[in-house]
């Protein structure tokens, strides 16, 4: 009885469901189905909660009829996100870009050396490491939490598998001791490794960080790998700023340098990491595709 | 695909748009503009029509089938438009569900993105001719949605006229 399982919110069912859209529904017609299609999620309880209870650490004191429909604006831009990644899948349309920081962009490009970037679910990660990937010579991996759902899993990796750029690589956080292993060969060959740093999956060893005055947790992977390495982490965010615009924000690059108290090396860089994360969040709420409660005392 | 660097004046060529009286208005537009240097700016050709004209055709055409839906509900308005609105959005999916799958028996091609836009145009403009010939206030809805359609068509014919000097004012852009 699990044929029901593609209908779920994280079931496959919705992105072939998106990728049908997209290859048939007249864009003319397209805003007013989306403005449909998300009054139809915000039935996801747990998923419009979530962003609600985030909502309220962003803004204190906001209430909630402000909040329901902040978060109907988190989930517009959410299913407009995916349509323009799903968009660019199938045919190749790319949205029009802006650069801010861009004299960061300019030196993570034109570095000999292996880099990080550190970015967040905002805006479209697979447009950004496109984006990337056509303006530079250098290879990219990007990590990433796989899909919960299996059949969801599959219709992903085909389709990246299909549409990836030469140049891109797509890893999971999931196979941990081996993917450190082979990152750190990456960053040492000169590659730039991309990873999401505003959340943890099960079983990934974090760091302890604070966002909006709320204790949280990021991955410590990219801080480990930049003090090895010795390769700076780049905070950049991609924003969505409306219609097939994209504004890429990056920042100044974060360095872990390798003193002998290893965990204040630590601290300083999840808090300068987390500092960005603060004002990327704080600038682009609308876009931060956070459903569950990123700390635990919002979760309470 | 052209992809102009550095011009965010760029965002103003009339090739970005589709339907004819958005191409015209950017031609105009243009035309007015200086040239607006943005080192930190990449603006994309895609001809699939920028903010303005999907959210304003999107929201006109649901609009317009909502008079159509609202006509035929015999309740008050206050009850009746929400639920209008509600099932025009529903007719406007069921058609293009409709049409994307009767395609599919035709072609092996996945992408009916053109077909399954005229049937949906064609479908609308039917609708708009039933109810034009209506003696209600629905009528009116039905005669401004014609009456776009035509502008449109005569901003299609003055678009082709002037399409060596489009040409020649996006040709600046490729330099």
């Amino acid at each position: 009885m699990t044929w029901f399982r593609r209908f779920l919110v994280q079931g496959v069912f919705w992105r072939q469901f998106l990728r049908w859209a997209i290859l048939n529904q007249p864009l003319w017609i397209e805003p007013a189905s989306m403005a449909f299609w998300t009054l139809f999620f915000m039935f996801w309880g747990p998923g419009r909660r979530g962003v609600m209870r985030n909502l309220t650490a962003i803004f204190p004191g906001s209430s909630p009829v402000t909040n329901f429909f902040r978060t109907y604006r988190v989930m517009w831009n959410f299913a407009s996100t995916l349509a323009d990644t799903m968009r660019f899948k199938e045919l190749r349309v790319v949205p029009d870009w802006e650069f801010e920081g861009l004299e960061h962009f300019e030196e993570l490009r034109a570095r000999r050396g292996g880099a990080i970037i550190l970015t967040a679910h905002m805006g479209s990660y697979d447009l950004g490491a496109h984006l990337f990937a056509e303006s530079s010579e250098r290879p990219m991996v990007m990590v990433r939490a796989p899909e919960a759902d299996p059949q969801t899993r599959e219709f992903e990796e085909s389709h990246t598998a299909r549409t990836i750029a030469d140049r891109l690589k797509i890893d999971f956080s999931t196979r941990s001791t081996d993917l450190a292993l082979d990152l750190l060969h990456s960053l040492q060959r000169g590659e730039i490794i991309a990873i999401q740093g505003d959340r943890i999956t099960h079983g990934i060893s974090a760091l302890p960080a604070r966002l909006f005055g709320k204790a949280m947790h990021v991955p410590a992977g990219p801080f480990a790998l930049a003090m090895a390495a010795r390769v700076p982490i780049y905070p950049l965010f991609i924003m969505r700023l409306g219609y097939r615009r994209y504004r890429l924000v990056t920042s100044k690059a974060i360095e872990v340098v390798r003193t002998r108290d290893r965990a204040e090396a630590f601290d300083r860089a999840v808090e300068a990491w987390t500092g960005e994360l603060e004002r990327a969040v704080r600038a682009g709420w609308f876009q931060w595709f956070t459903f569950e409660p990123y700390s635990e005392e919002l979760a309470a | 695909m052209m992809i102009v660097r550095g011009r965010d004046d760029a965002r103003w060529m009339p090739s970005r748009h589709r339907f004819a009286l958005f191409r015209l208005a950017a031609y105009l537009r243009l035309r007015r503009a200086a040239p607006r240097p943005r080192p930190d700016v990449m603006i994309a050709l895609t001809g699939i029509g920028d903010a303005r004209e999907n959210y304003g055709i999107a929201a006109w055409a649901a609009l317009t089938v909502t008079c159509y839906v609202t006509s035929e509900l015999p309740w008050p308005l206050i009850l009746a438009i929400p639920a209008a609105l509600s099932l025009a959005m529903l007719l406007l999916q069921a058609v293009i569900i409709a049409s994307g799958l009767t395609a599919r028996l035709f072609s092996k091609n996945e992408n009916q993105l053109r077909f399954n836009g005229a049937v949906l145009g064609v479908a609308l403009i039917a609708a708009a001719v039933y109810y034009a010939r209506s003696a209600s206030w629905v009528r009116f809805a039905a005669w401004q949605f014609l009456a776009f359609v035509a502008l449109n068509a005569l901003a299609a014919i003055v678009a082709f006229l002037l399409r060596d000097s489009i040409a020649k004012l996006e040709g600046t852009f490729a330099a």
